[in-house]
């Protein structure tokens, strides 16, 4: 009906336009654009990322071959309890962080995109546009998920000789489950905006109370019960005991290991349940949280912005400030100060250093817990190999605090840049003081972690300096691959560090990271374990000696050059590069 | 039948307030702004005038108070009154991946146009912002002015009832100043409300029906030129006007 208040062409206005389709279609436009801009010269970019991908996934997929074909061959039924349970932990660990991930990306995407701020000025139900973060939030957080569990499953069929329709099933399967756990991540992600604009870090803060609670629980049950001088089949199974309650029958994740198990084994109509109890579920939450975010999207919104600061004002400096500048008084006051701004930005913003924090702690109580795994006195053998892999966890947390956090900072300073391109300082200079900051700010506590788990595994003195060395020079070459490799691949445009650290650069540098993480442990510290091998401890031979001298030697040039070669890259393009 | 019908008033802004915690960013403002007005806001850094244009945009909420635009409850029939409203803000938003012509596309589709209408309107909007030699290039390569030019393009594709516009001079030559001058004030006077907000007095001087002023969260002045004159008790320029009031506002709250 003609409103006469409204002008003509407001008359010819659809009424209900479908904001959904144009979303969509906006959607495909931009993906068209993108793929064009691959064409000719940037074409070493996609191809750089598949082989990447390709190589992980390889790498997954071959472990995960070797494992299945031993279970095989230990006569171990694959379609029967131990696979199962490790299905259904797969899953549970998976989803669990699902949650966890798309919750963040959407609650980014939600309430702190400028993209948002737009759309949200526009004639677009709110449900849409949740819908529209939605899958991008999803998208962003399950392809791992994806990475990670085709080759497993793959490998499963494979070994199990399942039928082809295991194969088709699995996308099935994959697409259905991520919807679970990122619908509810949606929604805590709503009720935290809308209910607790200001109480997120108290939000954050009993989070991570009830993890280590979690933690400390499941340990102490973990290692009080699993008291075995080997690993036999009798530790297998109290291991795995521990792990029953991922078994739970309303649990999603035991109904996707179900189904893919059943479908593994030819079994369709379970197959086909099990698939339809996972679609069913998931799109029934999703509807939930759609239908949560078209009363409380806006408001949560609203509420983000006239709460979402505390406006508490800042006099005085905090004292872990003041304790960082003292700790980093050795460098130059204009280069001090850019790391002291890196830092307080950091630690101002919890979303960053909760998930680090979190899995610091869990691998604090475990070096402090590792022990009483053991009957009795921990055996040589044992204490060389934990040591070793304690080593290498350290390192692997440092590699994903490096890729996560460290490889975005440059491109977080994002359209601004050129305020610090104008700052009397070379421009090398901004790539240092972000060194310096990740450095300073991973490398003590990565040292500390080390030493602890030495402590508490009673390592002699010279594995010890070995570790140290080994943590150092590790440290030293992925915070300055981080920032060298941040620096090559700015992406200026994106505000969200999770985005910039799944993007091509972010990718690139974790794969890099991996490697070159496998490459310095192995010959720093690998072949110094690998000749202790002995039942007890003793002093390598000589040529052994000289061998574990030339690893040292070796990983500890790779480790230089692995620092030196992408800060001079990242360096010579920040200078080239006009803002 | 709705308040377009029984009114003339494009905005009406009824007793807001909007704390955030304890500050309170506007302080029951009333203000109705009437179909063909071009209507100015000025007020000082931190005055309210964002927090203001926010809740004219639907993007947030009143505290108290109620913002109606056409007749539509801006908290309650959001989705009917964003179709009538286009904000242009200061720092525009525009997809890097799209072309200028897509861009206008998928505004022209989010406001539920017809293909034909969309392509018609185009070419129009076009013309008048002088985009021709640029609208099929990726946005990502535009000026800060072409970028500009584009948004504003896109907030009148659809020709909406009322028009919300931030600092929209930042950045724009001085030919392009006065072609914008020229577009608000013939969008007034085809009957489309115009709130504008900026910190360039001689536009608002010149192409101003009627000037708010702000101070901590209250109008504190509102009316034509002439009327902030008598009031102000000064006959000067309108910079002298606004500065005279937004001090003796700040002499009465200290």
């Amino acid at each position: 009906m003609r409103d006469p208040g409204l002008n003509d062409q407001t008359q010819q206005l659809d009424k209900f336009p479908s904001s959904g389709l144009a979303l969509f279609k906006m959607r495909l436009r931009i993906l068209n654009h993108v793929r064009a801009s691959f064409k000719g010269v940037l074409v070493i970019r996609p191809l750089v990322l598949l082989f990447c991908s390709f190589i992980i996934w390889g790498l997954v997929f071959g472990t995960s071959l070797a494992g299945f074909n031993f279970l095989k061959d230990q006569k171990l039924p694959l379609g029967g309890g131990i696979i199962g349970l490790l299905f259904d932990l797969l899953f549970f660990s998976l989803g669990s962080l699902l949650i966890l991930s798309s919750g963040m990306i959407l609650y980014g995407g939600l309430f702190t995109s400028p993209e948002t701020n737009f759309l949200l000025t526009k004639p677009i139900k709110a449900d849409r546009i949740f819908a529209y973060r939605f899958v991008e939030a999803i998208g962003f957080s399950s392809w791992a998920f994806v990475i990670l569990g085709s080759p497993i499953l793959i490998a499963f069929g494979i070994v199990a000789d399942s039928p082809a329709l295991f194969y088709l099933y699995l996308p099935l399967f994959f697409f259905g489950y991520v919807l679970i756990p990122g619908s509810i991540g949606a929604i805590f992600c709503l009720l935290i905006a809308g209910a607790l604009p200001r109480g997120k870090k108290l939000f954050f803060a009993l989070l991570i109370v009830a993890f280590v609670f979690f933690g400390i629980s499941g340990m102490g049950r973990f290692f009080g019960t699993v008291k075995k001088e080997g690993i036999d089949r009798e530790f297998v199974d109290a291991t795995l005991r521990q792990f029953q309650f991922s078994r739970m029958p309303a649990l999603p994740s035991f109904w996707i290991s179900r189904g893919l198990r059943a479908a593994g084994r030819g079994d369709i109509p379970s197959a086909n349940f099990n698939l339809a109890l996972i679609w069913a579920n998931g799109l029934m939450i999703y509807l939930g949280a759609a239908l949560l975010s078209k009363s409380l999207y806006r408001k949560a919104f609203d509420r983000m912005n006239a709460f979402g600061s505390s406006g508490k004002r800042i006099s005085k400096p905090f004292f872990v400030d003041l304790f960082f500048e003292k700790t980093i008084g050795f460098l130059k006051p204009s280069r001090r100060a850019l790391i002291i701004k890196d830092f307080r930005a950091f630690r101002r913003e919890p979303r960053q250093w909760t998930q680090v924090l979190i899995f610091g702690f869990l691998l604090f109580l475990y070096f402090g817990s590792v022990r009483r795994s053991f009957r009795g006195e921990v055996t040589w053998p044992y204490q060389n190999g934990v040591s070793l892999l304690n080593l290498f966890a350290v390192s692997l947390l440092q590699c994903t605090y490096v890729g996560r956090f460290v490889f975005p900072m440059i491109s977080l300073e994002g359209r601004n840049f050129w305020i610090l391109g104008l700052v009397p300082l070379p421009r090398e200079s901004i790539m240092w003081a972000k060194f310096h900051f990740a450095f300073w700010s991973t490398t003590p506590i990565a040292i500390l972690l080390v030493m602890f788990s030495d402590f508490m595994l009673k390592m002699p003195l010279d594995y010890y300096f070995v570790h140290i060395w080994t943590t150092l020079i590790a440290s030293l070459s992925l915070c300055a691959l981080g920032v060298g490799l941040g620096s090559y691949f700015p992406n200026f445009k994106e505000t969200d560090p999770s985005k910039i650290a799944a993007g091509f650069g972010g990718t690139l540098n974790l794969v890099i990271s991996l490697f070159l993480l496998i490459l310095l442990v192995g010959l720093i510290s690998g072949i110094w374990h690998a000749n202790h091998l002995g039942e007890n401890y003793a002093n390598p031979s000589p040529s052994g000696f000289l061998v574990i001298l030339l690893g040292v030697v070796l990983g500890t040039i790779i480790g230089l050059l692995a620092a030196l070669i992408p800060m001079a890259a990242g360096a010579q393009f920040l200078r080239s590069r006009e803002f | 039948m709705n308040i377009s019908q029984a009114n003339d008033n494009a905005i009406d802004i009824i007793n807001v307030s909007k704390q955030y915690g304890n500050k309170l960013a506007v302080n029951h403002m009333d203000l109705s702004i009437k179909k063909g007005e071009l209507f100015a806001f000025l007020g000082p850094n931190g005055a309210g005038k964002t927090t203001t244009i926010k809740m004219l945009c639907g993007l947030l909420f009143p505290s108290s108070g109620s913002i109606r635009i056409c007749g539509f409850d801006l908290k309650t029939q959001g989705d009917e009154a964003r179709r009538l409203i286009s904000y242009v803000p200061d720092l525009p938003f525009l997809y890097e991946k799209l072309t200028g012509r897509e861009f206008l596309q998928f505004i022209g589709d989010v406001y539920g146009m017809n293909r034909n209408l969309i392509t018609q309107r185009t070419s129009e909007v076009a013309k008048t912002f002088r985009m021709e030699e640029f609208i099929d290039e990726l946005t990502e390569r535009y000026s800060h002015g072409m970028r500009q030019r584009t948004v504003f393009a896109s907030a009148l594709l659809h020709s909406p009832e009322v028009l919300i516009v931030d600092e929209p001079t930042v950045g724009l030559d001085p030919k392009s100043v006065r072609q914008l001058k020229d577009v608000l004030r013939s969008q007034a006077d085809q009957g489309k409300a115009i709130f504008l907000s900026s910190h360039s007095l001689d536009v608002v001087e010149e192409v101003a029906d009627r000037i708010g002023i702000i101070s901590q969260g209250k109008l504190v002045a509102c009316g034509s030129l002439e009327m902030l004159r008598e009031q102000s008790r000064m006959g000067g320029s309108l910079e002298e006007v606004f500065l005279k009031m937004t001090e003796e506002k700040l002499d009465e709250i200290s």
